[in-house]
């Protein structure tokens, strides 16, 4: 009842690890995916090691949290022997997130990748980095049309492209990425970035002083932008942003979304969350009259 | 909520060389074994093992990095933030008579439970001399065999050699261990071969310190050190990463 199909791969339920949660080594992902995961995502690859920023990375608010963790990497090379230990210790399928600083990093890094994961996913849209690589990728439709360019020409694998819903409108940046060859769509990353100063030492609390919002306060935002994409293209969407319960994913699936990431759910309901949002969805689906993912998805619209 | 309590210092005094202990203006009801994560703007933020829980709780800790030397220049007044306390702390249900071997401020995470009962435990406590074992007068009457590496008190070994004449000397239900890695792995391996049930504190590079962005994971089962841990069992740390490598900011292996 909850298996979906995603760019052509299997996924036994519609529940994926968001990147950059979880998943830095082989051996925790294959935790995740014990848990229940229908897949699991490899935190960001960058091309060469980078520390990332320094800590705090990470501060709650109300109704979330706000990060900055700065898209730390062993590099493209040292991952590839984590995906390969991955794929030794799990057979759920694994999406390779990755990241550039410039287009050619972009094809660089996903020729590498291919046809190492089930799926690739470009992260053109960290919103934490941008004093180092400016403004991202997917804040203009050029920008995101010509990464996604180069990544299709050279790499294989089904490839995500994840948005930002911090722009006037994802959908039409959603068009130029199907547009440009892309498989599907991720989204969405975090909003804003937000900021919180402490009172007492009257500084902003993360080191990199802003962090981009995740957690329960952003679903909302994450329903609207899924629904303006599901309206504007073809190709799947994976729906990430506050999704804590199985409601939130039937949501974000009614929205558009064959899939839903999880991320900071984590932080309230640990990583039992995953067979949680399972049972709950398929209640909540046994309820309703549903018999699969698909006759959920996109039924809001029209 | 996850974000930084910011408290007065009320006092950072020296134990020896490069080593301090920092007491708090606030009132951590925690476990002992658990930590908080300690925020110095401008510098950083880094977990810290509770050597005293409750009111005015302290932390005991050595000189590694930019981290510990900004927190060793703070004064009484200075500001510091703390968020937690996090992890799961020592488990003792139904554990009646209870071994430690600790090495150095390794001790620090087991002081709350020495101090609280000290008729059940029995003591290893090593450093590399006599100026090093900071907690020696806090200890009193316990039972207490100390070790130095040079000698200069107790007896002329590393803590966790001293174990093994200690197992053999009476019944015990637990170890508990904290220091060194490589001392702890020793630990391990002796409990391990006499089937003692054994707990370990861990450390590793934590960021988030709430079990979610899993920089602290450990290899083989992907236990989170902030949030499974810090202390693990031996079951738990068999065929571990424990004294074969740690990974680094960057997420590399490297010794540990």
């Amino acid at each position: 009842m909850l298996s979906i199909k995603l760019c052509g791969v299997r996924l036994e339920n519609p529940t994926i690890i968001a990147s950059g949660i979880l998943g830095v080594t082989a051996a925790s992902l294959a935790r995740v995916a014990r848990a229940g995961a229908g897949a699991v995502t490899k935190k960001s690859i960058g091309l060469k090691p980078r520390e990332g920023h320094d800590n705090p990375v990470m501060v709650e608010v109300t109704g979330g949290y706000l990060n900055a963790i700065g898209l730390p990497t062993v590099g493209v090379e040292d991952t590839l022997q984590e995906l390969k230990e991955y794929k030794r210790l799990s057979k759920v399928p694994v999406i390779a997130s990755f990241y550039g600083a410039t287009a050619d990093d972009f094809r660089e890094v996903a020729k590498r990748l291919d046809g190492k994961a089930d799926l690739l996913e470009a992260n053109i849209s960290c919103p934490n980095v941008r004093s180092e690589f400016g403004l991202s990728f997917s804040a203009s439709c050029e920008d995101a049309r010509e990464v996604v360019k180069g990544i299709k020409g050279i790499a294989k694998t089904p490839l995500l492209v994840k948005l930002s819903p911090n722009v006037p409108d994802i959908g039409e940046i959603a068009r130029a990425v199907e547009k440009a060859g892309a498989d599907g769509i991720t989204a969405i990353n975090t909003v804003g970035p937000g900021m919180v100063i402490d009172l007492k030492t009257r500084k902003p609390v993360l080191a990199n002083k802003t962090g981009g919002m995740s957690g329960p306060a952003v679903k909302p935002i994450m329903v609207r932008c899924v629904y303006d994409i599901y309206e504007a293209v073809k190709i799947p969407i994976v729906g990430v942003g506050g999704i804590t319960t199985g409601e939130d994913a039937a949501e974000a699936i009614m929205a558009g979304a064959c899939a839903v990431g999880i991320g900071t759910g984590i932080a309230y309901r640990g990583i039992e969350i995953f067979n949680l949002v399972k049972k709950e969805l398929a209640v909540f689906m046994k309820k309703e009259g549903f018999k699969g993912i698909d006759e959920m998805v996109g039924i809001a619209h029209g | 909520m996850d974000k930084p309590q910011v408290i007065k210092v009320l006092d950072n005094k020296l134990e020896a060389a490069g080593i301090k202990t920092i007491k708090l203006d606030a009132d951590i009801g925690a476990s002992a074994g658990q930590f908080v994560m300690l925020w110095i703007p401008d510098i950083g933020e880094k977990p810290f093992s509770l050597s005293k829980v409750g009111k005015n709780p302290e932390i005991t800790y050595d000189v590694k990095g930019k981290f510990t030397k900004a927190l060793f220049s703070l004064k009484k007044g200075d500001l510091v933030g703390f968020r937690g306390p996090y992890g799961n702390g020592w488990n003792l249900k139904g554990k009646k008579k209870i071994a430690i071997v600790a090495g150095g401020v390794g001790l620090a995470p087991l002081m709350p439970l020495i101090e609280s009962d000290k008729d059940k435990l029995t003591v290893i406590y090593g450093a590399k001399n006599k100026e090093l074992l900071v907690f020696k007068k806090k200890l009193g009457k316990s039972k207490v065999v100390y070790t130095t590496d040079d000698g200069s008190f107790g007896k002329h070994c590393y803590a966790c050699d001293a174990l093994g004449g200690i197992l053999a000397g009476g019944k015990y239900d637990v170890v508990l261990t904290c220091g060194p890695e490589i001392m702890m792995k020793k630990v391990l391996d002796i409990c391990m071969k006499n089937k003692m049930p054994c707990q370990a504190s861990l450390e590793r590079y934590m960021k988030c310190g709430i079990g979610i962005c899993g920089s602290c994971a450990i290899d083989q089962f992907g236990l989170r050190v902030c949030k499974d841990g810090p202390i693990f069992t031996v079951e738990q740390l068999k065929n571990s990463e424990l004294g074969k490598y740690a990974r680094d900011k960057t997420g590399s292996k490297k010794k540990p």
